[in-house]
Order: C-alpha cells, then structure tokens, then sequence
C-alpha cells in the first residue's frame, strides 16, 4: 500500500522514489505544492478507489498519514 | 535626496534597538535582530574576501531559508546587486540571466554555469566582529529582478533601493501591521510579492516564519496556533487551495489574524465577499502590482465593500493615471493604459529603449483600465496575452517555442484558460497544428517539453488545430481561440 502511494508521489513529483520515505511529510520536497497535492489526492482517490473527504486532509502531514487515511477507508 | 532609510539600515537599527527580538523564524531556527546583522556582516565579508565588490551582479538562489537572506543582504551592503532566482528555475533561463546581467557568481545552485559558484554555507564561518561598513547608497541597483514579457524573453527589472525601501513603506502604510506582528510566509521568494514581505517585516521589525508552501495545511495551522501567527500572504490559488483542503477553518482564527496581504491574480468579486465574511476582524488587503512597480494601488474587501469589482485605491505615496496612446492623460471613466509614478517605480528595464516605458514620469504597466471620480481603479484588461497560472506569470511565446521545435509539430499556440478544478484561476491550453506526415502525440509533446519548461507552464488541456487564426502581419490572434 505504502509503496504504490510513494510511486504516485514521486511520479507527480517527478523525483526518485527512493527521495520519499514514510517520514516524508507533504510539501517539504520543493517540487511538493500544493497544486501538485491536489494532484496526489486525486490520483489516489482513482487509484485505490476511495474518496477522501475534506475534513481528514487537514489531519495529514506525512506520507505514513496519507497511507493510513487511504488504508482506513478502504 | 531621499530621506528613506533603506531596509539594511533598518536591520541595522533593530538590531540596536531590539537585538533579542526574533526577526525570523525558519525550521527550528530561531534568528533575532542581533544574529540577523550579525550573520548579514558575515555574509557580506565572505563575498568581499572572495574578490566581489560594489556594482558585481550575484545570482541567488532564492530558498526560504535563513542562508538567502544573510547572502541576499550581505551582498547589498558590499554595494552588490542581487538577482533572486527561482532554484527550480530551468538551465536554460538561468544562463539567459546570468548572460543578461553579466553575473559575476551564482550562490546556492548546484550545476556549473562558467561564472562562480558559491555556497550558502560558506559564509558561517567568517570573523565580523572588526567590521566596518558603510550602509547601501539609495539611488544604486540593489535587486535586478526578471518578469515574463510578452514575448518569451523574460525582461531585467533594476529596483534601487530607494525603490524597495519606498515600497516597503507604502505597503506597511496601507496594511497598518506593526512591530508585534508575527507573519507567516508561504509564497515563493523569488517574486517580488514573496521577497516583498520579508522587506516589509523586517523593515518594521517584526517577526516572519518562512515555510515551504501551502501544501502540508495541518503544518500551516499547526504554525498558526504555535506561533501565534497575527498576518499572512496569499495568492487567489491558495486561497482556493486553503478552502479546498480546510473549508472554512481559517476562521478559526478570526481573533488572531489582523491582516492578510492577497496579489498576484484576479479574485473574483463572490470570493472576496466569501474570505471578508470568514474574518470580519481582518484587514485583507489585496494589491494590484507589478514587479516594476511593486503593489501600485491596494483595497481592504470590508472598506471597499461597495467598491469589490475594483482594484482599489493608489498605494499611499502613489499616483495613478490612464493615458491615451499618445500619451495623454484621458479622464474619469475612459479607457486607456494604466499608468503609475511613485518612488518604488523602476526607472525602466535593462537593454531595453526606456522612451517605451514611460509617459513622462509615469511608468506604463502595460494593462488597460479606467479611474473612477472617487480613486478607484479598474482593470480592464492587458494588452499583452500573460497567463496567469495559480500567480505564476507564463508567456504564451515561451511554451509554444518550445512545442514547435518538437519533430511532427508545424506550428501552436497557447491561451490561459479558466482552470476546470477551481483552484488556480488559470491553466494554460495550447493548440497544435502538426505536418501532415506526422503521427506526433500530446504525450510525446508533453514530455519533451518537460525539459526545458518549468511544471506549471506544461498546458494542462491540449486540441489539435488545422490552422492557428493570426493578423496580415502573422501575429497570432489568441484572443480568437477558446
């Protein structure tokens, strides 16, 4: 699970996979802005299916907190 | 001679004044008044030792970390002339820079452009204490600053310090915020409304937190309670993007904030209506500006309630006029080219005939609009085809140059367009006529023009044309594509 969310961070981004880690946390890549957050969800939301309601992402600072928002919901 | 003091003497003055008093905050750093100046000398000794002296122009990678600023205003007070950069910013421009300045170094990037390369961290260690320094002379470059001109050579601005000093003083004038103000910076540094802001703080001797983005919200509010955060800067897209992802939790802090600064795009009338609600206690002052004349006329949504379709007001200290294109002043309610004179205008662009940018003494910003009797101003409309994505400024020139030298493309053209997801005003959309014989796709173009392009100047939304629409002349008609 965590992995296919790092191949989708790092494919919007445009970076190595191996530059994002669990302890990651949103923005802090340069690359990482918002514009390209709001892409992030809506990748995730198509790839894994779930719809991630607005209220969790406020809630979401690492890659680990994204992975266990998508694993609660699934 | 002018009595503005510039922003370096004001540094200098606080760091008398108010040594301990924290000045910024960046990560875990905590950097007061007296370690900020302290840290500036360092900065400014280390080029000197290296050989640089007055009038060398020095290209900085424009990060929000403490490093840029000690090299930003170390640099200033060796008489250097600074030139802010994105550190994203693409291979080719920089050298396009670093030609059109003559740069004598650049510090912060990482690749090997002929001229020096310098590290932020090489000024740590550097002896200040025996230093002596004379303060910048007002009326020399302290910045040379690069727009997006119309056709895709991005054009030099050189801003005196007497400039910024002046800008920093109307904006502050307007705003009302204060010495006990505690602002939050997520815009990029490498504008002039990003760059802008810290000027202001530190000219008044404030305090400014300098974070990455709006990206990680929960961080931004979490800076919010810790820091007791009382003003911010927005552009109209993170707004959006704060709303998206947050809803209406900024008014969560409707006590706490005193202002908030907005620029850079258009926002809409029902979104200013909608942020004034949210915070009835908070000065939301928007600008209208430009980086040749910084923020030329402002408005407050809740004083300006009546007036929300305007852009305001002149900035304090600031004159706005419309002109014909004979350069006539034309009256209340008349079209024509918006004009502006104060002490924070740039005298004119470098290689570039000044006899072009002004009307007198007026600088012409190139956008068209008309005055009210009662000083507001109203945009309607540029004349040239900049779009506008989320703040950043595209030249439609730019992009299509580099879609056209893709193998199987004949010729393109790009238009901004209303961003389908709401968030960043604009998005930009090229069409693509390719040769016959070719079976090029958007995919192939999008790519290849990844190297060269900045993310967001990549179009967003693509057609295939058989024709692009242009004037007797060829020039492109992009006001007929849709």
């Amino acid at each position: 699970m965590i992995d296919k969310i790092i191949t989708i961070i790092s494919k919007i981004l445009n970076v190595p996979s191996a530059d994002i880690t669990p302890e990651t946390e949103i923005g802090e890549p340069a690359e990482w802005d918002s514009m390209r957050n709001v892409m992030i969800f809506d990748e995730i939301e198509k790839q894994f299916s779930v719809k991630i309601d607005q209220s969790s992402l406020v809630d979401l600072e690492t890659v680990q907190d994204i992975a266990d928002l998508v694993n609660s919901l699934k | 001679m002018t009595s503005l003091k510039s922003i370096e003497q004001k540094i200098l003055d606080f760091s008398i004044d108010t040594p301990l008093k924290t000045a910024v905050i960046c990560g875990k750093n905590r950097i007061n008044y007296k370690t900020l100046w302290s840290s500036i000398l360092s900065a400014k000794l280390s080029l000197e030792n290296q050989g640089f002296k007055f009038g060398d122009r020095i290209i900085i990678a424009a990060n929000k970390q403490a490093e840029f600023l000690y090299a930003y205003f170390g640099a200033h007070l060796g008489g250097m002339t600074t030139v802010p950069v994105d550190s994203q910013t693409s291979a080719d421009r920089l050298k396009y820079i670093i030609e059109t300045v003559d740069a004598k170094a650049v510090i912060g990037f990482n690749e090997d452009f002929g001229v020096k390369k310098i590290d932020f961290a090489s000024f740590e260690t550097v002896e200040n204490s025996e230093c002596q320094c004379s303060l910048p002379v007002m009326d020399s470059v302290a910045d040379i600053m690069f727009t997006t001109g119309t056709t895709n050579i991005p054009k030099a601005v050189p801003l005196t310090f007497e400039n910024e000093a002046a800008a920093a003083r109307n904006i502050n004038a307007f705003i009302k915020n204060n010495s006990d103000d505690i602002e939050l910076l997520a815009l990029p540094v490498s504008h002039s409304f990003g760059l802008g802001r810290i000027r202001c703080c530190l000219s008044i001797g404030a305090t400014i937190i300098l974070t990455g983005n709006f990206a990680n919200i929960k961080k931004i509010f979490r800076t919010f309670d810790e820091e007791k955060v009382t003003g911010f800067s927005l552009v109209p897209a993170s707004w959006r993007y704060l709303k998206k992802m947050s809803g209406s939790k900024i008014a969560d802090y409707v006590k706490q904030l005193k202002y908030i600064e907005m620029g850079s795009a258009f926002f809409a009338e029902e979104e200013k209506k909608e942020l004034a609600q949210l915070l009835p206690e908070t000065r939301i002052c928007m600008h209208y500006g430009l980086t040749e004349a910084s923020r030329s006329a402002f408005m407050e949504f809740h004083e300006y309630k009546d007036f929300l379709s305007s852009v305001g007001k002149a900035s304090p200290f600031t004159e706005i006029a419309v002109f014909d294109e004979n350069g006539c002043k034309l009256d209340f309610y008349q079209d024509g080219e918006i004009c502006v004179k104060g002490e924070h205008v740039t005298s004119g662009y470098i290689n570039f005939p000044n006899e072009q940018t002004h009307f007198g003494e007026f600088f012409r910003t190139g956008d068209w609009g008309h005055l009210s009797e009662n000083g507001c101003l109203y945009l309607t409309g540029r004349k040239n085809d900049i779009i506008n994505v989320g703040g950043e400024k595209v030249s439609p020139v730019e992009v299509e140059t580099e879609i056209n030298k893709i193998d199987g493309v004949s010729e393109s053209a790009c238009i901004g367009v209303e961003d389908p997801n709401g968030l960043l005003g604009q998005v930009v959309k090229a069409f693509v006529v390719k040769e016959d014989s070719s079976d090029v796709t958007f995919d192939e173009i999008r790519l290849q023009i990844a190297d060269n392009l900045e993310q967001y100047k990549i179009p967003a939304q693509w057609e295939w044309a058989t024709e692009i629409p242009k004037t007797q002349n060829g020039k492109i008609q992009r006001h007929l594509l849709k």
